[in-house]
């Protein structure tokens, strides 16, 4: 089932191929600055924004915006995650054997509580769980009989995800995150909220998603593949999106998304490379052939009210050269942003897929930004004991958390494909000297099989550049700029208005100096 | 009238009474989704059975402009006669009885509470994007204000500009160099000399005398610093590399043109993407764009290919 039964609308051509970061950029040896000569390492979410609206990359990469689909709507929890991690967890439960399945709701009292859910977002929640359980009572109990082997968010990066267009084969690099792997039925599962109880077809691009993620993991070499998953055939994985109400399958054999994808990652290498392509974003803004026009945008798209047809403000009166300068500040956000973030993705993913650069790379990286270790002892409850084998990089670990959080990324796996969490470091009962560290990995997560881990430092992946705060600042620029004032009397006595009217002012508005007062 | 919350985008809207200020009234609405609180204009100016009618006709002509339609064909919405028959009573209406269809006069100035309307304000930045296409096309034609556009253009593409400069090896700048342009305040000096900048630029591309009047000019002339300023960014070869084809010449006048609108677009205060989209694309064709991009690539890979002892970047570029 297809929900987008539209035709495209043409596709757009690209200016250049896929600007790959060059060998000196990878191998760090040219300066930083400036514009990056190498576009972005897209995310399935950029894609999928992409598809939906190429104003909404815009606005993502120069304004800081999480994603258009179904995104940010207030400041509150995000069901849908909550969702899907309660999901996570009560499965990864009954499939180990600790639970069982008529314990459901207990384990929800207890995992609200534990994560401080309100008392409204529960409510919501319990709602979308209590559908979710009624349908999927017996597969619960089949999951309580046969113990299956299911992951959760697997992290997944390749740069071979080839699209297909009229007999052209183009290759891009991407990463994603897959809701479930399930290894035992041979399904991959994205999860959602969206949708209803009478919906036909998946939530609005759910199935792209999917099958982009598909795209991805059917493309990583077998070699970088963990050995958990190595024997896995990924081709002939079922594909379904979860809704509380409805589960939908999706084929594999999509033409159409197959343009879809190849036209969005043109738009992401065009945006990403000059901002002229911003003009040619907003006559081709909506979806293939659902146009978002003022006063009949496309419901799902969050940026419509939050962005594009945001209600403008009387005061302050100056706000188009407040704007002004701060276009100059967008961009160099988001090169800053392709810089650090970006083609550190770019180095993780070709060290592990290409052989000629990967030793290079590996090198470079080993110490400053990865750390191989080994999963020594599962100690329960998140808790694990981690090997530092080499000499070196044990000196390098011990400096670098002298004087730093004990915070860092830790993939199961390898980067390519394995299981990313958030890793929290013991310091008490770790002891570097001998190479053993103790970290707590939050969520939870059931590891057996799986030997090696790389401990990334920071952020996503970085920690001491953390350049999701660049994308922090975008949004409060961007906010800033809209903020505002209808009612002249506020605006009169409100100080920031006053000051915004002032220094973006013509020069007579300022204040003059005391000593001029003074004479 | 269609209510949407700025907040969250929901349309389950509750009036939530009226507020008065000295200008005008205001009704106030709660979002039943997210309890935010906001107000809109009361409207007056019209009977209260019209302010629909009146709103779809805004939405409409900005629909049409948001899709690149001509001005004089954007608008236009289908009534009944009873409404045709009404609207002709408003004097910002215009009418065409023969297709039946009616919009509100671009000529006319709205009443200040529907001016001051979500669509109102899309609809006044619409008219201010065709003001300033007015202007840039009567500026096209009188060679000495055009002249000049272009210069006050440039001027703010290198007032705006972050300067950033490095050395491509540690220690290769030259001390004098060094002392100027790794200057905290080195921006402030710069921009001081950014008039004698374009004007040197303009004068060897025009190959005649660029004083233009009504351009601020610069007094109290360091000259040591002028020409450390002129060594480091390399200003001769930057010329040099611009009159090396009558193309280029042409794309530096494109790129001056530009920033001059985007100071227009700035001035009128144009906020809504669309109108600013508008006024570019009627100036600029798409391919000139494209080759003006092409050409800022090629100015940056000539400064980093020329081993200069000073690289930088960051000031010949698009206003986004």
């Amino acid at each position: 089932m297809v929900s987008s039964v539209y035709p495209t609308r043409s596709l757009r051509e690209p200016v250049s191929p896929w600007r790959w970061p060059r060998r000196d950029y990878l191998l760090e040896r040219e300066y930083r600055r400036g514009v990056p000569p190498f576009d972005r390492f897209p995310s399935v979410q950029d894609v999928v924004d992409a598809v939906l609206c190429p104003v909404a990359i815009v606005h993502k990469f120069y304004h800081g915006f999480r994603g258009a689909l179904g995104g940010a709507r207030g400041d509150g929890e995000n069901i849908g995650v909550l969702f899907h991690e309660f999901i996570a967890l009560l499965k990864t439960d009954i499939a180990s054997g600790r639970r069982s399945p008529d314990q459901a709701w207990d384990l929800f009292y207890g995992f609200c509580s534990e994560r401080g859910v309100s008392e409204e977002s529960e409510r919501n929640l319990r709602e979308y769980v209590s559908y979710w359980l009624r349908r999927k009572r017996r597969s619960l109990d089949e999951l309580w009989n046969r113990r299956p082997r299911i992951f959760f968010e697997i992290h997944v990066a390749s740069i071979r995800v080839t699209f297909e267009v009229r007999g052209r084969r183009t290759r891009y690099p991407i990463h994603g995150r897959i809701d479930e792997l399930d290894v035992t039925n041979k399904r991959i599962v994205e999860r959602t909220i969206r949708g209803n109880e009478s919906a036909e077809n998946p939530p609005f691009l759910k199935d792209f998603q999917l099958w982009l993620l598909w795209k991805i993991i059917t493309s990583i070499d077998r070699n970088t593949i963990p050995e958990i998953w190595r024997g896995e055939n990924f081709e002939e994985y079922e594909l379904f999106v979860e809704t509380p109400y409805r589960d939908f399958r999706v084929e594999k054999d999509q033409p159409l998304f197959e343009e879809w994808a190849k036209d969005a990652l043109t738009w992401i290498s065009d945006i990403s490379r000059s901002t002229r392509t911003i003009l040619e974003a907003w006559r081709n803004r909506g979806h293939h052939n659902r146009p978002c026009r003022f006063g009949d945008t496309i419901e799902e798209c969050s940026m419509a009210y939050i962005a594009c047809y945001r209600v403008q403000r009387r005061y302050p009166e100056r706000r188009a050269a407040l704007s002004a300068s701060f276009r100059s500040l967008y961009r160099a956000l988001f090169n800053e942003q392709l810089w650090s973030h970006d083609l550190l993705l770019y180095q993780l993913t070709i060290m592990e897929q290409d052989p000629q650069l990967g030793n290079e790379l590996r090198r470079l990286l080993m110490g400053r930004k990865i750390f191989p270790v080994e999963i020594e002892r599962d100690l329960g409850g998140g808790r694990f004991i981690l090997r530092v084998s080499n000499n070196d990089l044990r000196r390098t670990l011990h400096e670098i958390l002298q004087d730093e959080n004990f915070e860092f990324d830790i993939i199961f796996g390898s980067f390519c494909m394995g299981i990313r969490r958030r890793a929290f470091l013991d310091f008490r009962e770790s002891n570097l000297d001998e190479g053993r560290v103790v970290v707590r990995v939050i969520p939870n997560i059931e590891i057996s099989d799986t030997e090696n881990a790389y401990l990334v430092r920071g952020g996503l992946l970085l920690r001491e550049d953390p350049w999701f705060l660049k994308r922090v600042v975008q949004r409060a620029l961007y906010r800033l700029e809209k903020w505002g004032l209808d009612r002249e009397d506020r605006a009169q006595r409100h100080t920031t208005i006053r000051l915004i009217d002032t220094i973006f002012g013509p020069e007579t508005l300022r204040a003059r100096r005391f000593e001029e007062d003074e004479r | 009238m269609m209510v949407i919350c700025p907040r969250c985008g929901s349309s389950s809207i509750r009036k939530y009474g009226k507020a008065y200020t000295r200008r005008r009234s205001m009704q106030k609405f709660r979002c039943s989704s997210c309890g935010h609180v906001f107000q809109r204009p009361l409207i007056q100016s019209v009977r209260e059975d019209l302010v629909e009618v009146i709103l779809e006709m805004l939405r409409t002509f900005v629909r049409e402009m948001d899709d690149g339609k001509k001005p004089e064909e954007a608008g236009w919405t289908p009534f009944n006669d009873n409404i045709l028959k009404e609207l002709k009573k408003i004097d910002f209406c215009e009418i065409d009885y023969e297709n039946r269809v009616a919009r509100v006069n671009p000529r006319y100035k709205l009443p200040d509470d529907i001016a001051s309307t979500d669509e109102g304000i899309l609809f006044s930045d619409y008219l201010k994007a065709l003001r300033v296409l007015r202007t840039i096309e009567k500026i096209k034609c009188d060679d000495k204000k055009y002249r000049k556009a272009i210069m006050e253009g440039l001027l703010r593409m290198l007032k705006t500009a972050q300067y950033n400069f490095w050395e491509k090896e540690e220690g290769t700048m030259p001390i004098k160099i060094r002392q100027v342009i790794l200057n905290p305040q080195r921006m402030r000096i710069i921009r001081q000399y950014a008039y004698l900048l374009v004007k040197e630029l303009l004068k060897t591309l025009w190959k005649a005398d660029t004083k233009v009047e009504g351009l601020e000019e610069v007094t109290n002339i360091n000259s040591d610093h002028y020409m450390i300023i002129k060594k480091a960014l390399k200003w001769d070869k930057i010329i040099e590399f611009f009159c090396k084809s009558k193309e280029r010449i042409n794309m530096i006048k494109d790129l001056g043109l530009i920033w001059y609108i985007d100071q227009e677009i700035e001035r009128e205060g144009i906020e809504h993407l669309g109108a600013r989209v508008l006024v570019l694309e009627r100036i600029i064709s798409r391919s000139e764009l494209e080759n003006l991009d092409k050409m800022l690539e090629e100015l940056e890979k000539f400064i980093s290919k020329n081993s200069w002892e000073v690289d930088w970047s960051g000031i010949f570029r698009l206003p986004y």
